[in-house]
């Protein structure tokens, strides 16, 4: 007799299933534990019976990675607890069910700031940001969530709990290096690992100011140029350009934002980058340096507009935010006839980025598939990469252009999975990116941690 | 054609204001301070007549103290031609009255055929300043106005659309006029990097307080200070809301919950 509750109300259950990826996921029970102890409880449980078990967060996963094969679900939205901030140390100790914007605006409210920014913090639990490393716009200047994990208490499949520290010697040879901070082992783990139950992660000072704004070019290329510029410009010594968020709009990027765009986009706009910086003095000179920068690197610099205002900068982040959700809802739309919408997360090495974007544009031509809409984290390298197929047919000739993509980016020394992981729907790729043996080397640090392979079955392996 | 714009610093409206322990002004720290907002929407409308007419000046016109000149700064970069400060600390707590005689008085200064102001300025709820304004000129005024749907300086005149009550009413006055302005199908445009850098030579004409003779306007120093017909005297934060009880879970679930609150928590059903 188990002492928490099992809902096997498949009407409950069933809603529960898939993820904001919509791959169909299927599971026999549903579990909200409201504390560690229960979780123990609950994976001792599972375990003994080899019953599988995925952790979900929010499921804004676009990978099916919260979407389970089969078992229980557990469902973490009931351990909502903010344990400790604390000032002195600059840290925050919470649990993984606060909505991310929620968990970031108790820390601002305090005078302090998370740095980590998804575009989908207010659909993603803190803890669904954790297993899956989640990185932002202003992960330009901040790097992804794993800078900002400093210790994590997790339980493992067998009910064991593990309470890890990122060390904080400066020197260590003891063993091999991916395993020398073991908290680097379970972010981004997408569930396969144990369940997260608490984090502590560092804050920072909040910044002073910042405004956002944005350019706008007449060809992707300049664009893409201005990109590297900016990158350039980070290296001198004492830069006044120094945005914290550097994101790209294509032409449909832009054609998406426009009705709803609150300034002007010009029509000769081809693309656009969206840009934030923080600054504590002068903000003029900086601006000054700006525009100098700018029209140096041909942007249309009449219409660049600056967002010094609280509300407008929510509207740019609001506009951001209204590409991914658009082409989702889009795709949406043709899940019942085989299509959907495709998404890629390739990033390179930025100073190969016209290069590979010629490449997946030609390809794409030649295929005479629609061209795909490139946006986002365009400073990293790392643009969003999607495509809209109607239907069965079309989605297969887009996934053969997007394997082809994949399989050039990883000979530029790039990434299939800048963002998002690998879930189940990303798994053909693999394959391109590490050798075989490495990849086997993963899958047997999971089977010694999870004999009986309960946690998320079917994610990355 | 010469518009005035009236324009106001006021918190912002996301700012979690404090009260200063007088109890009667609020805490200036850690407030972020933006351009009333229906004085953007004004501002949005001059530029748009100047646009449509093709020449003009829009002039903007501010008391204030020192800080405001920020918000005169982002109003200039949208694209007003110059502004008028009466600038001076002590005008921080001032009531409406002696602000809106302030602003008259300047006005007789500055050449205008139209005068826009937000309908109201949101750090004191209060919609005043602008009658007063044109009460003190004699000046024709509409409010509320969400649309300026006409404007034929040739003959003097000006069509507005304003909302009340549920309807719409087509307003024709004769200029000069003053103006109150909602927001309409208006969006307050961004300012441009080149409009900011553009700001900033832009010229922001001073008036000292010192330069205003108070007895010609019928006021006293202690107007100043205690207000001239209206003083707050006291100000508090609504009482805190009890916290709300957000269900979770699917649709039935939550349903199921609440009917179960509403009947043995709350024994309203
Ligand atoms: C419109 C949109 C925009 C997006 N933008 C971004 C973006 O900018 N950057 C980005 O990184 N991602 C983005 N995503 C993807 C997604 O939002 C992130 O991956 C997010 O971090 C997932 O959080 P979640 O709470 O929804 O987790 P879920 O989707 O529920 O789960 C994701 C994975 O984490 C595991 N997991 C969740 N909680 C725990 C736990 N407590 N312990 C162990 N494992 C757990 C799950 O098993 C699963 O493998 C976007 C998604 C959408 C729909």
């Amino acid at each position: 007799m188990c002492s928490f509750e099992l809902i096997t109300d498949q009407d409950i259950v069933k809603s529960y299933c898939t993820d904001s990826s919509n791959y169909p996921g299927y599971a026999d029970a549903l579990v909200r534990p409201e504390s560690t102890s229960e979780v123990v409880e609950i994976l001792k449980e599972a375990n003994s019976k080899k019953i599988s078990i995925t952790p979900i967060g929010n499921r804004s996963s676009l990978t099916g990675s919260a979407a389970a094969d089969g078992g229980w679900i557990l469902d973490t939205s009931q351990m909502t607890k903010i344990i400790e901030i604390n000032h002195k140390e600059k840290f925050a100790l919470a649990e993984p069910g606060m909505m991310l914007s929620d968990f970031k605006k108790k820390i601002l409210d305090e005078g302090l700031f998370y740095a980590p920014d998804p575009t989908s913090e207010k659909e993603c639990f803190f803890g669904g940001s954790i297993a899956t490393n989640a990185s932002g716009s202003r992960t330009f200047k901040y790097g992804s969530t794993k800078k900002y994990v400093r210790a994590l208490e997790v339980v493992l499949a067998s009910g064991e709990i593990l309470n890890l520290r990122r060390p904080e010697i400066e020197k260590n040879t003891f063993g091999y290096l991916p395993f020398q901070s073991m908290v680097d082992l379970f972010v981004g783990s997408e569930g396969t690992l144990g369940v997260i139950t608490k984090t502590e992660v560092e804050l920072l000072d909040k910044p002073e100011n910042f405004f956002g704004g944005m350019a706008f070019f007449k060809t992707l290329n300049e664009a893409l140029d201005f990109v590297i510029a900016v990158r350039k410009e980070l290296l001198k010594s004492g830069p006044l350009i120094t945005p914290r968020a550097c994101e790209l709009f294509d032409n449909y990027a832009l054609d998406i934002i426009r009705p709803d765009s609150p300034f002007k986009i010009p029509q000769n706009a081809l693309a656009g980058i969206f840009f934030e910086q923080e600054y504590s003095l002068d903000f003029e000179k900086i601006l000054e340096r700006w525009l100098e920068f700018l029209e140096k690197n041909n942007a249309i610099v009449d219409d660049t507009i600056v967002a010094e205002k609280p509300k407008q900068q929510d509207e740019l982040r609001r506009l951001r935010h209204k590409v991914p959700s658009t082409l989702f809802e889009e795709g949406g739309l043709y899940v019942n006839n085989g299509g959907g919408k495709i998404s890629t997360d390739w990033s390179v090495p930025i100073f190969r980025i016209h290069e590979i974007i010629d490449y997946a544009k030609k390809i794409s031509d030649e295929a005479k598939i629609q061209e795909p809409v490139i946006y986002g984290h365009i400073g990293n390298g790392h643009p969003h990469y999607n495509f809209i197929a109607k239907n069965a047919e079309e989605k297969k000739q887009i996934l053969q252009v997007v394997h082809s993509t994949c399989k050039k980016v990883t000979t530029m020394g790039g990434t299939i999975a800048a963002e998002h992981g690998i879930g189940k729907i990303k798994k053909d790729f693999v394959k391109y990116q590490y050798p075989k043996q490495l990849i086997e080397a993963m899958r047997a640090v999971k089977i010694s941690l999870d004999p009986n392979n309960i946690l998320a079955p079917n994610n990355i392996f | 054609m010469k518009i005035v714009v009236l324009v106001r610093q006021t918190p912002d409206t996301e700012a979690k204001v404090k009260v200063n322990s007088d109890g009667k002004t609020i805490d200036p720290n850690g407030i972020t301070w933006i351009i009333n907002p229906y004085d953007e929407f004004a501002i949005e409308k001059a530029l748009k007549i100047k646009e449509q007419v093709g020449s003009g000046e829009v002039v903007l016109l501010a008391c204030g103290p020192t800080r405001s000149e920020e918000a005169i700064r982002q109003g200039l970069a949208m694209g007003a031609d110059r502004a008028v400060f009466i600038k001076d600390d002590k005008l921080e707590h001032i009531d409406p009255f002696v602000t809106s005689k302030f602003l008259a008085n300047e006005l007789q200064n500055i050449e205008h055929d139209l005068i826009l102001s937000g309908k109201k300025v949101i750090d004191i709820e209060s919609s005043q300043i602008p009658i007063f304004v044109a009460e003190t000129l004699k000046l024709p005024f509409v409010t509320f106005v969400m649309k300026i749907n006409e404007v034929d300086f040739g003959n003097k005149k000006i069509t507005v659309d304003r909302e009340s009550e549920g309807k719409h009413e087509i307003v024709e006055a004769k200029l000069p006029a003053l103006i109150t302005c909602d927001r309409g199908d208006d969006h307050p445009r961004y300012a441009s990097i080149t409009g900011i850098m553009k700001a900033k030579k832009k010229e922001i004409k001073e008036i000292s307080l010192d330069s205003i003779d108070l007895n010609s306007l019928g006021l006293s120093k202690e107007d100043l200070e205690k207000g001239a017909r209206t003083a707050i005297t006291n100000m508090e934060l609504p009482p805190a809301r009890k916290e709300a009880k957000i269900f979770e879970g699917e649709i039935p679930e939550k349903v199921a919950a609440l009917v179960k609150a509403l009947r043995e928590e709350a024994k309203v059903i």
